[in-house]
This record gives C-alpha cells, sequence and structure tokens, in this order.
C-alpha cells in the first residue's frame, strides 16, 4: 500500500460513515413518524448534501488554494 | 483587446478554469432537479405511496452513499499518481454503480404492477428514478472511459479527468440525497 493511498483512508471513512448515521436516524425519524417531518428531512438532506459538497466534491478548492 | 492563447496558459489556472466551468454545469443540471423535486411537491404535497419498498430504497441509497466512498478514493488514487489504486476504486464505483441501477430495476418492475406510470405518484416515481438513472448510467459510462484511460496510464501526471468524473458522481449522489425522502420517507 502507497503511503498516500494510507493518508486518504481515514478522512474519507469518517465522511462516509457520518453520511450512513445521518441515514439511519433520518430513516428512523421518518418510522417514528414526528411532527413536522418534511423540515426534519429537509434538515437532513441539507445536511448530507453539505457534507458531500464540502468533504467528497472539495468544494472550497473553487475559492482557495488551489491543490492537485 | 489582446488575444488570449488557451494553449499557453499556466496548468495551475488552467486546473481553476476547468473546475469554475464543472461547478457552473452542476449548478445548471441542479436547475433541473429542483424543478422535478418542485413538481413532485406541487402534484403530491406530502403524499408517499404506500406500497413503496422502504428495504430497496434504504438499500440503494446506501449503495449509492457506499460509491461515493469509492469515488473519493479513485481521486485521490490519481492527485498522487497512484495508478493501481484510480484502477481498484473506480471498478468499485462502477461495480457499486450497476448495482444501484439494477435496484432501481427491481423497483420499477415493483412499480409498474403497484402504481404504473399512468397515475400520478407512478407519474413523479418514474420521472424522478427515470432522469436520475439516466444520470447514473451516463456516470457509468464516463467511469468506464476513465477506468479504460487509467490502465494506459493517462492520469499518472494529469488527474483532472478523475476529479471531473468523480466530481459528476457525487452530484448524482446528492441528487439522491433529496429524492431519496422525497420518494421514500415522508
Amino acid at each position: 500500500m502507497s503511503p498516500s493511498t494510507r493518508a486518504g483512508r481515514s478522512p474519507g471513512l469518517t465522511v462516509v460513515v457520518a453520511l450512513a448515521v445521518l441515514t439511519a436516524v433520518e430513516y428512523l425519524v421518518s418510522a417514528a413518524d414526528v411532527p413536522a417531518l418534511l423540515l426534519w428531512l429537509l434538515l437532513f438532506a441539507v445536511g448530507k448534501a453539505a457534507v458531500i459538497v464540502y468533504a467528497f466534491m472539495h468544494l472550497p478548492e473553487v475559492f482557495g488554494e488551489e491543490s492537485r | 483587446m489582446t488575444a488570449v492563447d488557451v494553449a499557453n496558459v499556466p496548468p495551475v489556472s488552467r486546473l481553476r478554469i476547468n473546475r469554475v466551468g464543472l461547478w457552473l454545469f452542476i449548478l445548471s443540471e441542479s436547475m433541473l432537479f429542483v424543478g422535478i423535486l418542485a413538481t413532485r411537491f406541487t402534484l403530491l404535497g406530502t403524499e408517499v405511496h404506500e406500497d413503496i419498498s422502504q428495504a430497496v430504497g434504504l438499500g440503494i441509497t446506501s449503495i449509492l452513499l457506499a460509491s461515493s466512498y469509492t469515488a473519493f478514493r479513485a481521486e485521490h488514487a490519481a492527485r498522487h499518481g497512484d495508478r493501481a489504486g484510480v484502477l481498484r476504486y473506480t471498478a468499485l464505483t462502477l461495480l457499486l454503480g450497476l448495482v444501484f441501477v439494477g435496484g432501481v430495476a427491481v423497483e420499477w418492475v415493483e412499480a409498474f404492477h403497484d402504481f404504473p406510470p399512468g397515475t400520478l405518484f407512478g407519474t413523479v416515481f418514474f420521472t424522478m428514478t427515470g432522469i436520475h438513472a439516466f444520470h447514473v448510467i451516463t456516470g457509468l459510462i464516463f467511469l468506464a472511459i476513465v477506468y479504460a484511460n487509467a490502465r494506459s496510464g493517462r492520469y499518472d501526471t494529469d488527474s483532472w479527468p478523475v476529479e471531473a468524473c468523480v466530481k459528476y458522481w457525487h452530484f448524482v449522489d446528492v441528487v439522491w440525497v433529496f429524492f431519496y425522502p422525497a420518494l421514500y420517507l415522508l
């Protein structure tokens, strides 16, 4: 395994685990049929999308310092 | 006005231009999906069909999230010149994407029986999943091209094509993050 592979595993794993937890909680909230469900689901979706856009899609690179 | 020789633009600047261009494309594509989502709520309110398969919905959502991780790893490997890593994780992403499309196909077979396209919910369901699946399939074609090119070492020094492909794949995932609750969880 190359050093770059080892260095990259941890950050990506943290993000995908966070997404899995958010999805599980989202599913449970839906199953529990809580009040204002639409608002909760919207919050979860926006949160998950923000995580993907920030951590996986590297949005800050567009505005900040370039990296390859 | 002075003419700009595109071929002589420094590589770092070209990378930034590429990234901004891709984000503008993603933004324009987002408009389509926002429109579809708005149409869904206009037509159905907060209604969800009771026969929709929660197991399939959660399953394909998990698979797509997992594929975002493998895609991230492919991009990371490309940025570090790790050709084997690019090939491994691109292949895994392709595989997970195919499983996702298979899951949608299974859902469609059931949906044709439970809520055909002629019904209101069926129209919304097949439009949303169909247009999203179309984007997944184009992403799979993109990934297959990247895989074939990576085998010949084409991205050993320039990782931008891998990055672009992976960003598009993540975008398809982001769309599903909004479509999944709108179709399955309300």
